[in-house]
């Protein structure tokens, strides 16, 4: 990756709506997915294209653009879900897609108070966050998702792994909710 | 969505395996799970903003220089709301620690498990991304990074496409090297790849006993199983990470 460039040696309007028009509904229908609404994945969308101007060199020179926006995308979006307030409501819809068939859960209230799904990746490292990113909403396999992170296959099936026993420890030994409300309210100032 | 604990095997296009038919990048899989993916993408481009060059230029202007690569950055924690969060921080500890029984409280703390070893690539001058099983030329110079998650030595073994062993970590001696228990680092030195035939393992063994421990746990696995067998170590054995490389045109 060369160093960013400038945007007075960016790129013209025709060269920007020319990619806009052939990558933007991609990036935007992954962002919302990914985000659960539109105005979010607008945002998204905006950031991205924006690092794309600026970086132009990087993103003519590279050989499949659309990874590299892919790439920008799930910062922008991590970084959302992780500052958002709102973001356990979307993991919530989803969480059954998360858990599996066949795995036990508790009940609504007690994911609605516990919420394991944002506690886990509140707790998770970057390079595992993007990793269950990339399986779960883009439905990358493990040799995919392993190329992007920069990691081997089997280091993503470890930290997949190991968010998922961590998954199932806590939905198996559901922690006392009124100190998970107490330490969301820690969260909440914080944010 | 995916099913976290059915992944993709390759048996169906990913999501951005789909996303690039689409957008040309690469040959159309005429299916229907591009049509779906395409159908999806129609839904969504109804709430499209349209394209406005203004607005995304001066966006531009707003974002920084670093890589857009790297992780946003954590937000910054204001020295007012650091006043109201230690002591709301330390009543949630204090309960915590009182009243929730101890399985849950190993949920909470993060124990050893999460070691890591990977690796960068250097060919003709370029840095590049290691990938696990991507054919490696005689030449090419591996460099590894590591996540030691609390151990603070390390042993990195060898096992080539003969089942001969070699330490590469410590280069002399009997003790481990020391490692960073906290972060990821770089491993000092690069190994240069060699003609012989492949795949090749390396294992890196966190807070052995003695390099004599972690060479015999690496033999005994690798005896009972060859290449496979040390990869599945890795998932069973916390304080092992492991990488495998292939050769190309090795003789």
């Amino acid at each position: 990756m060369t160093s960013p460039q400038h945007p007075g040696a960016g790129p013209s309007e025709a060269e920007v709506r020319e990619i806009y028009e052939r990558y933007g509904p991609v990036i935007y229908r992954r962002c919302r997915s990914i985000l659960g609404t539109d105005e979010a994945a607008q945002d998204a969308l905006q950031e991205t294209f924006a690092r794309v101007i600026r970086n132009w060199d990087s993103f003519r020179g590279e050989s499949s653009p659309l990874t590299w926006m892919y790439r920008i995308s799930t910062n922008w979006c991590l970084n959302q879900i992780r500052n958002r307030k709102g973001r356990q409501e979307k993991l919530h819809v989803h969480r059954q897609d998360v858990i599996g068939e066949g795995v036990t859960a508790p009940g609504d209230a007690a994911w609605e108070t516990a919420d394991v799904v944002r506690s886990l990746l509140a707790d998770t490292d970057d390079e595992t966050r993007q990793i269950v990113l990339y399986l779960y909403f883009d439905d990358l396999t493990q040799q995919e998702c392993a190329t992007l992170v920069g990691l081997s296959v089997p280091t993503v099936r470890k930290r997949l792994n190991q968010f998922l026993k961590r998954a199932r420890r806590l939905i198996e030994d559901n922690p006392v909710p009124v100190a998970l409300g107490v330490a969301l309210l820690a969260w909440w100032v914080v944010r | 969505m995916a099913d976290l604990f059915k992944p993709n095997d390759g048996s169906r296009p990913s999501g951005l395996a789909l996303a690039r038919m689409s957008t040309g990048e690469t040959d159309r899989v005429e299916g229907e799970p591009l049509a779906a993916f395409e159908a999806q993408v129609a839904d969504a481009s109804e709430a499209l903003p349209d394209f406005d060059f203004a607005i995304l230029s001066a966006a531009s202007h707003r974002v920084d220089d670093r890589d857009p690569l790297a992780p946003e950055p954590r937000a910054k924690i204001t020295w007012w709301r650091s006043w109201v969060l230690i002591p709301t921080l330390s009543v949630a500890l204090l309960f915590f620690m009182t009243i929730i029984p101890g399985p849950s409280l190993e949920n909470r703390v993060k124990g050893p498990g999460d070691t890591d070893l990977s690796f960068y690539l250097l060919r003709r001058g370029r840095v590049l991304p290691g990938i696990e099983r991507a054919p490696l030329r005689a030449g090419d110079r591996i460099q590894f990074t590591y996540r030691a998650d609390r151990h603070e030595t390390m042993v990195l073994i060898n096992v080539d496409g003969t089942g001969a062993f070699t330490v590469f970590y410590p280069e002399v001696g009997q003790e481990p090297v020391a490692v960073l228990p906290q972060g990821r680092h770089v491993l000092e030195g690069s190994i240069e790849v060699d003609d012989a035939p492949g795949p090749e393992s390396y294992v890196a063994v966190f807070g052995p006993g003695s390099v004599e421990g972690a060479l015999e746990l690496v033999q005994a696995t690798f005896e009972s199983g060859g290449h496979e067998a040390l990869e599945a170590l890795e998932e069973t054995d916390p304080a092992v990470s492991v990488v495998v490389i292939e050769k190309k045109d090795a003789h």
